[in-house]
């Protein structure tokens, strides 16, 4: 449970409606202003120094963990250094748009177009994307096969070295910095990243100050001011001494990742794998006496935190990141260095934490392989159970052998995590644009179908011409991300955190240069259950049996379905032939071969920064405005209708033989390809999971899923909304069948009157 | 050997353990007026069509429409039952083994009464035998009131016996569906002295078995065997759409469904007796 205190701060968080912050904007403005000619990563340290010294700095009456990004939480803090145009076409829609809506006052509207805008206007990381995407890559981002991310904002997507931070302290890493610089004056990453250092110890001493002013305020009672003198002490330690307990290291985290997000603006700047970093300070707190009650509020209070930052996207962008998601992955369990379980006391309760704070950050995290204990992933299953889809489940077994593949060496992939929603990245050592595009290879077979209007001699040269047209966007898609990546490089350097990330103290480089030590691109392949399915009905209908011809296909998909005698045929493709998601092998084996045809074509690809391309796959919530891009497809789906959500999953509602058989056909993918993440959601409805029976099942889930050799899976629970969808739409829910002893049937064939009566018993037998 | 099959439900999780296969044998020799597989009473193949996800594709409505089932476009209407070859059968019932290997689940034979006539017990033998044979622990859901052929060789392929205990009564439990009683227990006799591991389950069906002399008379029929298992099965209405589909009548119409709590004096009933006793199956 929240503790009194903890539960205030919560309901803090959710007072207020959320607000544009115009603050680190004109700061990182009036900085640069100031360096005009300058070396852009020194112009880039200033600013970030700058807001350090300026932005409103607060503590709340409750706080026992200080630092605030925005003065007032949640707001949306906007960066129109990287792109001040999106911002400018939709300042009048924050309030009015779909999704995730913002408060932005007039005057702050005002000032965005008279001064803000203007200035950013043609020096912005998109202008230089923009001048410098070459004209082919421009088109085909219009066919809308892909779309390059991150050209709009911070990169993201990285852990810094949060075992480093604490062990050695922000005053050893300054030191190193200034030796580096010593015997490398010229060296401008060296010059900025003592900058940066600097700036970060006098932030620290702001708060420590600030908490200082409000003690000697004399206005609050004897018991906060003894918590602010801590508090105090502690800010005075941290500000250049490694962590001594874990007081010290969650203030340490929490203020790293706050000056982080002040830098980069960015989504997905990771936590890493608390559970390890962590424990040392955790177990020095324990000996010293501190009580589990205290320990367990101080923890509500860092995850809380973690929910005071969001991330302020275009309309677009939220379409394909809905809710606000910033990414603050925490992961726990796995395995050590040597390949032996490092599970620990404290894995099971910062899982158990999410009972207590029911939020969305951090997005918890458990590292599964054969050897996790029992206790820890009866701990997981409970927390999956309360519905909040978390933790997610990520495989050792696949994955630390996918990073092997890929040259990293077996004790930094044995110590991987978890960057923004499933991307797999190795902390501190790592720079791995894993979010730099999604692919959407189901349009790639719409292309194919309209480029071949008097279709093909064999099935198979349907599959040679699809699989051509995804080596030739492909090809377009990496020039694109290489264009995005140098835009990082040329205007928008990272050099406080990069001074986390190895080697780039070493090799004297920022991160953006080439100076981490793996340097992959990562690029999602999309649209694997709906290019077999469609593939399948194709293989069948037209070249099997001839029951349809090629030119009656292509007509019906260009009316969409429309025609007389459409809708019979679009029912038969959806019924009469198997789909992935099933065991049926055939139609599987289609997506594993376009799957894997994609991960390496892709591998062949060197990026910028001295690395290789890497596949994942997977759509947060991206399925519904790439299914938006494509037109009706012989899967069934009409035009503009979503893709399988996740990236592995199956259609909705077309995986009929239910969990089992959906997870047997997804381990038949070349798994082991996707090295920066593949996403795979699966829902169970509450009758499942319930009692001690519904929990034992889903360990040996999970464990069969670990077996199986699958990246990761996210449960989700079936809810009334569901169900209620399912009654309108039964060919959308086929998949819904109920488990009762001895009884068979699925949920849409059932009478109405049956299904209210299970609606409203809260999905008792599903 | 051949059999028909209605349906093959992969993630069961109520029918003998862990998670299990299920297999759906169809024709049963008895008439319970609750069955809730109304589609597995006839041997024969048979259609079935639901009304709400016709499209009317042929413009002629409902019962009326002409296609036969294998042109229907949306799964409205269907044959039910296909005839299974046991080695293919038993092939696809252990696909997930690996989740049975998890979760101490298996493969679970029901029906209908899988069990009846008795030339398809040489299948069931087959099939589970060679279920067993992949490592795959199995089970059956019967009514176990039927004369059979080898004892033995059924106790050697079936792991657990989900043993029907209805109406307690001989007389009226032949009058009403048709199950021997006594039959059974001499069955049940005869596989408990060859090692069988039985679990009785009461379907509690109000007006049928809810009856608290029912209940002690089951009880006591298989306290008097040697069973220590029960599962307590409370009454649902989930049957009844298919009998709809079916084009047939269901008795039991408008009868209330129970619920765990509903049962509850019965789980007390027969753990009290000794049972150790599960509601909805385990």
């Amino acid at each position: 449970m929240l503790t009194e205190r903890s539960a205030r701060i919560k309901e803090a968080l959710f007072a207020n409606p959320r607000r544009i912050s115009l603050e680190r904007a004109c700061l990182w403005q009036e900085s640069y202003e100031e360096t005009e000619g300058e070396p852009i990563i020194l112009r880039r340290a200033k600013a970030f120094a700058h807001v350090l010294e300026k932005h409103a700095i607060v503590i709340d009456d409750d706080d026992l963990l200080v630092g605030n990004r925005s003065e007032s939480p949640r707001a949306g803090v906007i960066s129109p250094e990287m792109s001040p145009y999106w911002i400018i076409d939709e300042l009048d829609e924050f309030s009015t748009r779909p999704q995730d809506t913002f408060e932005m006052s007039e005057d702050d509207k005002r000032k965005f177009r008279e001064v803000v805008y203007p200035y950013w206007a043609g020096r912005s990381l998109n202008d230089w994307y923009r001048a410098h995407r070459e004209d082919d890559v421009r088109a085909a981002e219009a066919d809308k096969v892909f779309a390059v991310a991150q050209t709009d904002k911070g990169q993201g997507h990285i852990i810094c070295d949060f075992d480093e931070v604490l062990e050695r302290g922000l005053g050893d890493i300054l030191a190193e910095c200034k030796r580096h610089l010593t015997s490398s004056p010229k060296n401008e990453f060296y010059q900025a990243s003592v900058i940066c250092m600097k700036a970060m110890t006098a932030y620290i001493d702001r708060y420590r100050i600030l908490v200082d002013e409000r003690i000697a305020g004399g206005v609050c009672s004897p018991q906060r001011a003894a918590e602010l003198a801590r508090i105090s002490e502690v800010l005075g330690h941290i500000a250049t001494q490694p962590a001594r307990d874990l007081y010290d290291a969650l203030q340490l985290v929490w203020l790293v990742s706050v000056a982080l997000q002040h830098e980069s603006n960015a989504s997905s700047l990771s936590l890493g794998r608390a559970d390890q970093y962590l424990l040392p300070f955790y177990r020095a707190s324990v000996e010293a006496g501190v009580t589990q009650a205290e320990i367990r509020e101080l923890l509500q209070c860092f995850y809380l935190k973690f929910n005071t930052i969001i991330a302020v996207r275009s309309t677009e962008s939220a379409r394909f990141f809905a809710g606000f998601p910033i990414g603050y992955n925490l992961v726990v369990g796995g395995v050590d260095e040597q390949g032996d379980d490092a599970a620990n006391e404290l894995s099971e309760l910062l899982l158990d934490l999410q009972r207590d704070t029911r939020l969305p950050q951090p997005n918890l995290s458990l590292r599964v392989h054969k050897d996790t204990p029992e206790g820890l992933l009866r701990k997981a299953v409970e927390i999956i159970r309360l519905g909040d889809g978390l933790p997610q489940c990520f495989n050792d077994e696949v994955n630390i052998e996918s990073f092997v593949r890929r040259g990293v060496s077996a004790s930094d992939a044995r110590d991987y995590a978890v960057v923004g929603c499933v991307e797999l990245s190795i902390p501190g050592r790592m720079y791995g644009l894993h979010d730099i595009s999604m692919f959407n290879m189901l349009k790639c077979l719409e292309i194919t179908l309209r480029e071949n209007p008097r279709g093909f001699g064999g099935f198979e040269d349907l599959v040679s011409a699809t699989e051509a047209t995804i080596d030739r966007y492909v090809a377009l898609m990496v020039r694109g991300c290489d264009t995005c990546d140098r835009a990082h490089r040329e205007t928008s350097p990272t050099p406080f955190l990069s001074t986390f990330v190895h080697d780039a103290l070493e090799k004297g480089a920022d991160i953006t240069s080439g100076g981490a030590r793996y340097n992959p691109s990562g690029v999602q392949g999309v649209g694997t259950a709906n290019l077999a399915d469609s593939l399948y009905v194709i293989k069948k209908a037209v070249f099997d049996e001839k029951s349809v011809s090629w030119k009656e296909l292509l007509d019906a998909l260009e009316r969409d379905w429309t025609g007389d005698g459409d809708e019979t045929l679009r029912q038969r493709f959806v019924n009469a032939y198997p789909k992935y998601g099933n065991d049926v092998d055939e139609v599987d084996e289609l997506g594993r071969h376009f799957l894997a045809h994609y991960g390496r074509e892709v591998e062949r690809y060197g990026n910028v920064r001295g690395g290789f391309f890497q596949p994942g796959s997977y759509t947060v919530s991206a399925h519904v405005p790439l299914g938006a891009a494509v037109g009706a497809t012989p899967d069934g789906r009409r035009s503009g209708e979503q893709l399988a959500d996740g990236g592995l999953s199956p259609m909705a509602g077309r995986d009929q033989h239910g969990p089992t058989a959906s997870l047997m056909s997804v381990s038949k993918l070349e798994n082991v390809l996707d090295t920066n993440g593949s996403l795979l959601n699966v829902k169970f409805s509450p009758a499942t999971l319930a009692g001690e029976e519904g929990l034992a099942k889903l360990e040996a889930y999970i464990r069969s899923f670990s077996r199986l050799g699958i990246q990761h899976i996210q449960f989700n629970v079936i809810d009334r909304a569901t169900l209620i969808d399912a009654q309108e739409h039964p060919d959308r829910h086929r998949n819904l069948v109920v488990r009762v002893a001895g009884y068979s049937a699925l949920f849409v064939e059932l009478s109405k009157a049956i299904q209210d009566d299970i609606i409203n018993r809260t999905e008792h037998v599903l | 050997m051949e059999a028909t099959v209605t349906n093959i439900q992969r993630f069961s999780l109520h029918d003998g353990g862990g998670i299990r296969t299920v297999g759906f044998l169809k024709g049963c020799p008895f008439r319970c007026p609750w069955c809730c597989n109304p589609e597995n009473l006839s041997y024969e193949p048979e259609e079935s069509f639901n009304e709400k996800l016709c499209i009317d594709c042929s413009r002629r409505s409902g019962e009326d429409c002409i296609r036969p089932s294998e042109e229907c476009p949306t799964g409205a209407k269907r044959l039910l039952g296909e005839i299974r070859e046991a080695s293919d059968f038993a092939g696809e019932l252990v696909r997930d083994s690996i989740f049975f290997d998890e979760s101490h689940g298996g493969v679970t034979l029901s029906g209908g009464e899988c069990l009846a006539p008795i030339e398809r017990q040489a299948f069931v033998a087959e099939v589970l035998g060679a279920v067993k044979a992949a490592g795959v622990h199995t089970a059956v859901e019967t009514t176990l009131a039927m004369p059979l052929s080898d004892p033995a060789g059924l106790v050697a392929c079936v792991d657990v016996w989900l043993v029907d205990f209805k109406i307690a009564d001989r007389a009226e439990s032949l009058r009403v569906t048709g199950i021997d009683p006594d039959l059974r227990d001499a069955n049940l006799r005869a596989l408990l002295d060859r090692g069988a591991h039985v679990i009785a389950r009461m379907p509690i069906i109000p007006g049928f078995t809810d009856a608290r002399a029912n209940v002690e008379a089951n009880i006591a029929r298989a306290i008097g065997l040697g069973i220590t298992e029960a599962d307590v099965l409370p009454f649902h209405q989930l049957g009844e759409s298919k009998y709809e589909t079916l084009g047939m009548g269901y008795p039991l119409s408008g009868v209330t469904q129970l619920s765990a709590e509903d049962v509850g004096w019965i789980k007390e009933l027969a753990e009290a007796a000794g049972l150790h006793t599960v509601v909805d199956g385990r």
